[in-house]
């Protein structure tokens, strides 16, 4: 007897079961997804205040443009030979473009090589040098995060007299929106 | 036993379920971009130059117990401008683009000298010939705080280097030596920006006096 009720459960469930199958409802809302590459980079690396200066002296030269660049850009610094120094005070700028609608939080992250010789200082306000280290700036360690809280930061380069010539190195700028 | 499983395995999912909901609240945009940088090297717009004025003058005094009370060595440095190349034989020559100026200043990062020697003065003087850096020197170790003396490129530098071996008996003849390691900055500057090279200069002075 119970054997017999058993089986037909069974058979009642297996017979109920195409009609939940034909009783789903199924939903479709396509989406359509538009790409493109118009969209200026909210933050990027261009020219500082003292750029003009270390420009025309030979020193430093910044070729593409960080705003629209699609292949990145390209860093020539130079040096002087010998064991002296050379300081290039807020030659370069990251600026910090985002809308003033973006309330979240802009993280900036430099990953990779900075080139044996250089030390590079940054700081949300001008530095300065007073003859012996950069004033008002610091000093930046690759990979590690840099909270971006104002609307831009400036950079300072130290070139030691050991730079060496003819050296290429890669940076990746990494920008964390959240 | 084994709802009690059943009911650790449901809290479990719950959990994820809550966790996979959370996610996107704090979902963040990536954006990277290749930055390649490249080394060399110019010429610097300051350039030193081995050719310096020769010490114009020197002299000692002897003081009312006949012992050394100074001895001063005194001397041009002359800056000449990079563009008139015949000229280029001062302490500093300068090569700027027109738009540009420069400006520089001296630094007496290190000094060593004679035993004998308890006090030395050097005295930079630009154009306007006031500042001036007066160290003291003993047991072997400098205590300043320097000065910076600056000058414009066209105008020499003016420098007197004293010493003051206050306590040395008299003699026939006594021999003073001074190493001066000096680095000198030269700076141009537009706005919030700058460009500032330094170089290092060694000096080593001999001074003999002789008494008669």
């Amino acid at each position: 007897m119970k054997r017999r009720s058993f089986l037909a459960i069974i058979i009642f469930t297996v017979a109920l079961l195409p009609s939940l199958a034909t009783a789903a409802v199924i939903m479709n809302n396509p989406v359509t997804v538009n790409t493109s590459t118009g969209q200026s980079n909210p933050v990027y690396l261009a020219e500082g205040p003292g750029y003009s200066t270390a420009n025309q002296l030979g020193y430093l030269a910044l070729v593409g443009n960080g705003a629209t660049s699609t292949g990145g850009q390209t860093l020539y610094i130079n040096g002087t030979p010998g064991t002296g120094n050379t300081v290039l005070v807020n030659a370069l700028e990251v600026v910090n473009a985002t809308s003033s609608g973006f309330n979240g939080n802009v993280m900036l992250y430099l990953n990779g090589t900075i080139p044996s010789g250089v030390e590079v200082y940054y700081s949300a306000t001008p530095m300065s040098y007073n003859g012996q280290s950069i004033v008002g700036g610091n000093q930046l360690v690759t990979g590690t995060p840099i909270h971006l809280m104002t609307s831009g930061l400036y950079i300072s380069a130290l070139l030691n007299g050991s730079l060496a010539n003819g050296v290429s190195e890669k940076i990746t700028m990494q920008m964390v929106y959240s | 036993m084994l709802m009690d499983k059943w009911k650790g395995t449901l809290a479990i999912l719950s959990a994820i379920s809550l966790i996979a909901l959370a996610v996107p609240s704090f979902g963040s945009v990536i954006v990277t971009s290749n930055l390649s940088t490249q080394t060399g090297q110019v010429m610097p717009f300051a350039q030193l130059t081995n050719s310096t004025s020769p010490l114009s003058s020197g002299s000692a005094t002897v003081d009312h117990y006949g012992n050394i009370a100074n001895i001063s060595i005194s001397g041009v440095w002359q800056s000449s401008a990079m563009n008139n190349a015949e000229a280029v034989n001062g302490f500093i020559a300068l090569a700027l683009n027109n738009s540009l100026d420069a400006n520089s200043f001296v630094t007496l990062s290190s000094f060593t000298g004679s035993s004998n020697i308890s006090k030395l003065a050097i005295s930079l003087n630009g154009s306007s010939g006031i500042p001036q850096t007066e160290l003291s020197y003993s047991g072997g170790s400098m205590s300043s705080t320097w000065t910076p003396v600056q000058f414009t490129p066209t105008s020499d530098l003016n420098f007197s280097i004293s010493f003051n071996p206050a306590k040395v008996p008299s003699k026939s003849m006594a021999t003073y030596n001074a190493f001066l390691s000096m680095v000198v900055t030269t700076y141009s500057q537009s706005g919030s920006g700058s460009v500032y090279i330094q170089e290092h200069v060694n000096i080593a002075l001999t001074m003999h006096v002789f008494l008669y």
